[in-house]
């Protein structure tokens, strides 16, 4: 039974059916032959309607909205002018200023791709008129912007804490150090990598003439950390203030708020927010049927009495997490596997918050591996002329660095699990 | 803690006693599903009586248990019983009051003033009218499982009267609850569960109402000072059957069900009262500051929430009111 | 074979028109929290219904958006095989995927109907103050699976004809 629906996944992803699909339609046939017939039949509307019955999930397409609205706003212009201009004279200073900027960004933003986006569109062009060569530009962006989901607001951690019930507010705070972390090591290696390149130096006035136009960027990230941690609104209510935010800064600080530009961002809005939403949908009924045949259960007994160490099941969970990375998009992955490593994990006396971090590091890797890495392909769309193998090239020092930051979580649970307890 | 499991053939009620021959039991297999913690004291229940129904029969019906949400939340149990998609399921009954109105007598500020009531209520005509009215809609009741009482806890004030509650935010569950908190004068506030800790800390939110063995589970005593224990709602679990499901089965499977789960229902009686008293306890000893609103005060506390017997009355119609009736004739 | 191209035209139309609306609900989300926030936080007055028709419509704005998502080819799908097989045997293969999301859009939208009747003649309502009868969110998913059962149609026509679906 496990075979039939392993085969069948593959079998339906394989000839392109949408990942969504794939996973709606194999939960129907499953709940027909193995849980009822037409009875089974039955359960599919009333899962579907379960998925998205949450209002965690509510937060998910305002995310998206506010990351549509921001692209067009002009934010990432400004905030990619005010780094430039405080470190381009460092070795490699360019490439900081694009870091830092998503860093920043990612502080706004939910979304890796949105990172990516807003940033790569700025900072590409400039970088390389400026002699930094395109295979490291690409790779610094499609890692630099994975960052999007590790900083905190988060779109899987979103989903992590729906899926698994645990709180929303603990896994960002969980975020912020891991967060910062990985960004200082990205810039000393890309400082390092980069290291042949100085620009002059900006003046002072240039410097703060940059800071105070790029202000409004700056701000957002202090309303929503702020607004959350004050209590002003939950994790779940940030993002309509974000939206709201943003739609200000975009519609009467930069005017760039036009008709055409309103209906671009309403349906890119629809398309990525139902995307996403019906992979949750399917991932929803899929688990549904497997539950119900006990499979995940089966799993996690195997899984929990094996005669090893915890740490060899940890990383075999980070195995596979590596190979789905490479094949699946993030969302998919983390609803998929939830349901199964989740109890896994807690079972083997693993902090589950501490486990949420390791679990969305993997997914800024699978990001950037290939196959299927989201951020080399939003990176190809703004530089058409580049071969994805290059993109891939320039991205994985940084894939090995998360490799290597995973394993540093494992040593130091602290550095995510830390913070929650001193903020108070 | 409090006693063990309900189990051993000898704590078999008189009515269990045919069943205890496990010969001539008709094959089948139950899928049981509940939203609650695993160690929860309705859980320890329910999974004590599957373990009992399977061995009773001599594993002939085996009962097949998706424990904490596994396989089916709260809010989509009462429809996948309804059609099929789990033959026997957990629920509260302020989910099934969305079904059966009548059900929501149990959320109705201090329509039961004790546990020893509430049981007599439930194995006499209020039961009975209840059992038929949710038989109507396709659901065969086997068990009410007392979850214990609901209070208050929050962070502002020590809730003395209900004039103490102007004012507040209050995070409820349910619709009459919500009509006594703003009938108090508090606003109820509506957020996800995961959401509550960090809403109370941060002060989102005042306070939050549930049963004290839910705060102790979710360690409300970090996150707010004063607790008020006023037994205002007994919450009930039924575990429910669907009705098709029932009707098929052979009368002797039948017995075996209804007598294991009326002894684990009382097993469960005993045990939410431990509970409550216990989680009290604790929660005193991890610093909150409790006031229990003494006897005489709760007259006062009940006509404040008339409101919300109004609002029960406008959901359940005139069997509403029966039942009322009913329970208050009890002596 | 002019009303047949304008039948096209005409339902592609009305699925863009599901997609506007996905787009005001989620606005419409965005300003009902918004609300939410500024009344609870500067005048100490929750709402009782922005978290839970919050929740309807987000519900909504996947089900009636997703066969905008289809016509858009925004579902995330594993292209490998698509970009490495001949232009004919790809098509083969779309045809095959819009007609397996077909396969589950109908099964959506059939048994999406059974559940909303059902709700209407057990009388489900939701446990909150508002009391809302839940066939009514119930009927945002038969509504978006016809729309998905229409968009996956086009899709075949697309293939077949070789026109914008032809790319994968
Ligand atoms: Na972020
Ligand atoms: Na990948």
């Amino acid at each position: 039974m496990g075979l039939f629906f392993a085969g069948g996944m593959a079998a339906l992803l394989l000839i392109g059916v949408p990942v969504a699909f794939a996973l709606s339609l194999l939960a129907a046939i499953g709940l027909y032959w193995f849980n009822g017939g037409v009875l089974g039949l039955h359960q599919i509307p009333i899962i579907a309607y379960k998925a998205l019955d949450d209002f965690t999930i509510s937060s998910l397409p305002m995310y998206v909205l506010m990351s549509q609205i921001l692209l067009y706003s002009g934010v990432g212009r400004e905030l990619y002018e005010m780094a430039s201009r405080w470190l381009r004279h460092l070795p490699g200073g360019l490439g900081l200023a694009t870091l830092v900027c998503c860093g920043i960004f990612a502080a706004i933003s939910g979304s890796s791709v949105a990172t990516a986006v807003t940033i790569g569109t700025v900072a590409i062009p400039e970088m390389t008129a400026r002699g930094y060569d395109k295979k490291s530009v690409l790779g610094l962006l499609a890692a630099g912007g994975t960052l999007g989901i590790l900083i905190p607001p988060s779109v899987p951690m979103i989903i992590y804490g729906s899926v698994t019930g645990e709180s929303v507010g603990k896994l960002f705070i969980a975020g912020v150090v891991p967060g910062i972390l990985l960004l200082a090591i990205y810039m000393a290696y890309a400082s390092w990598s980069m290291r042949h390149i100085k620009d002059e130096p900006a003046s002072w006035p240039e410097r703060w003439q940059g800071t105070r136009k790029a202000v409004w960027g700056l701000l957002m990230p202090v309303l929503i950390i702020g607004g959350i941690y004050s209590g002003v609104f939950t994790p779940t209510e940030a993002a309509a203030a974000g939206v709201v935010f943003s739609l200000l800064v975009a519609g009467i600080v930069y005017r760039s708020l036009t008709w055409a530009n309103i209906k671009n961002i309403l349906l890119s809005t629809v398309a990525t927010n139902a995307m996403i939403l019906f992979i949750i949908v399917g991932a929803m009924l899929f688990s549904f049927i497997l539950t119900s045949l006990q499979i995940p259960q089966a799993m996690t007994e195997m899984a929990t009495s094996l005669p090893v160490s915890k740490w060899v099941v940890f990383i075999l969970i980070n195995l596979l997490l590596l190979v789905l990375g490479c094949f699946l998009e993030t969302v998919s992955i983390l609803v998929i596997t939830l349901p199964i490593l989740y109890p896994i994990i807690t079972t083997l006396g693993f902090d589950p918050i501490w486990f949420a971090i390791i679990m969305v590091v993997n997914m800024e890797l699978a990001l950037i591996t290939p196959p299927v890495g989201l951020n080399l392909f939003v990176l190809k769309g703004i530089d058409p002329s580049a071969p994805i193998a290059l993109i891939v090239r320039g991205a994985a020092p940084y894939a090995v660095i998360m490799l290597l930051f995973i394993a540093l979580l494992a040593f130091f649970p602290g550095l995510a699990t830390g913070l929650i307890g001193h903020v108070q | 803690g409090g006693a063990a499991e309900p189990g051993g053939t000898a704590a078999v009620g008189t009515s269990g006693g045919q069943a205890a021959s496990a010969d001539g039991y008709q094959e089948a297999t139950i899928r049981l599903a509940y939203n609650l913690p695993q160690d929860h004291h309705i859980a320890r229940g329910v999974e004590a009586f599957a373990k009992n129904v399977t061995e009773r029969s001599g594993g002939k019906v085996k009962i097949q248990v998706y424990p904490a949400g596994q396989l089916l939340s709260d809010k989509e149990m009462n429809q996948a019983i309804l059609t099929g998609g789990v033959e026997m399921g957990v629920n509260s009954s302020t989910l099934w009051s969305s079904v059966v109105p009548a059900m929501g007598i149990f959320d109705v500020p201090f329509a039961f003033p004790t546990y020893e009531l509430a049981g007599k209520a439930l194995s006499g005509p209020v039961g009975q009218k209840l059992n038929a009215e949710m038989e109507k809609k396709g659901a065969k009741v086997l068990m009410y499982a007392d979850y214990g009482y609901a209070q208050f806890a929050n962070s502002v004030r020590p809730l003395t009267r209900p004039d103490d509650f102007h004012g507040l935010k209050i995070r409820s569950i349910g619709h009459i609850p919500s009509v006594m908190i703003q009938a108090y004068g508090a606003a109820p506030v509506f957020m996800g569960a995961g959401e509550v800790y960090m809403a109370l800390q941060r002060k989102t939110i005042d306070g939050a109402t549930s049963g004290t063995t839910a705060m102790v589970q979710r360690k409300y005593d970090e996150v707010s000072r004063y607790l008020t224990v006023v037994n205002y709602a007994y919450l009930e679990f039924l575990l429910a059957v669907n009705k098709q499901y029932w009707d098929a089965l052979p009368p002797k499977t039948q017995e075996l069900l209804t007598a294991t789960a009326r002894e684990t229902e009382e097993w469960i009686r005993k045990q939410a009262e431990e509970e409550d008293k216990q989680t009290t306890e604790q929660l005193k000893q991890k610093g909150m500051d409790v006031y229990v609103v003494p006897e005489s005060d709760l007259p006062q506390w009940k006509e404040a929430a008339r409101p919300a017997w109004d609002e029960y009355l406008k959901t359940a119609g005139d069997l509403g009111k029966e039942l009322l009736d009913d329970v208050q004739n009890i002596k | 074979m002019k009303w047949f191209s304008y039948l096209y035209r005409w339902l592609d139309r009305l699925i863009l028109w599901g997609g506007i609306a996905a787009g005001i609900l989620i606005v419409v989300t965005t300003g009902m929290i918004f609300y939410e926030i500024v009344s609870r936080s500067l005048f100490d007055a929750p709402t009782t219904w922005a978290t839970e028709l919050s929740v309807y419509a987000i519900i909504g704005s996947c089900f009636i958006g997703a066969a905008y998502a289809v016509r858009a080819d925004a579902h995330i799908k594993v292209d490998l095989l698509l970009h490495n097989v001949p232009a004919a045997a790809r098509r083969w293969l779309l045809i095959v995927s819009a007609l397996l999301g077909l396969a589950f859009s109908l099964l959506f939208a059939v048994f999406g109907w059974e559940h909303v009747k059902r709700s209407m003649e057990l009388g489900f309502t939701s446990t909150s103050l508002l009391q809302i009868p839940m066939y009514i969110p119930e009927m945002l998913l038969p509504i978006g699976g016809t729309l998905l059962c229409l968009a996956f149609l086009l899709q075949v026509v697309d293939c077949i004809r070789g026109g914008k679906g032809g790319e994968a």
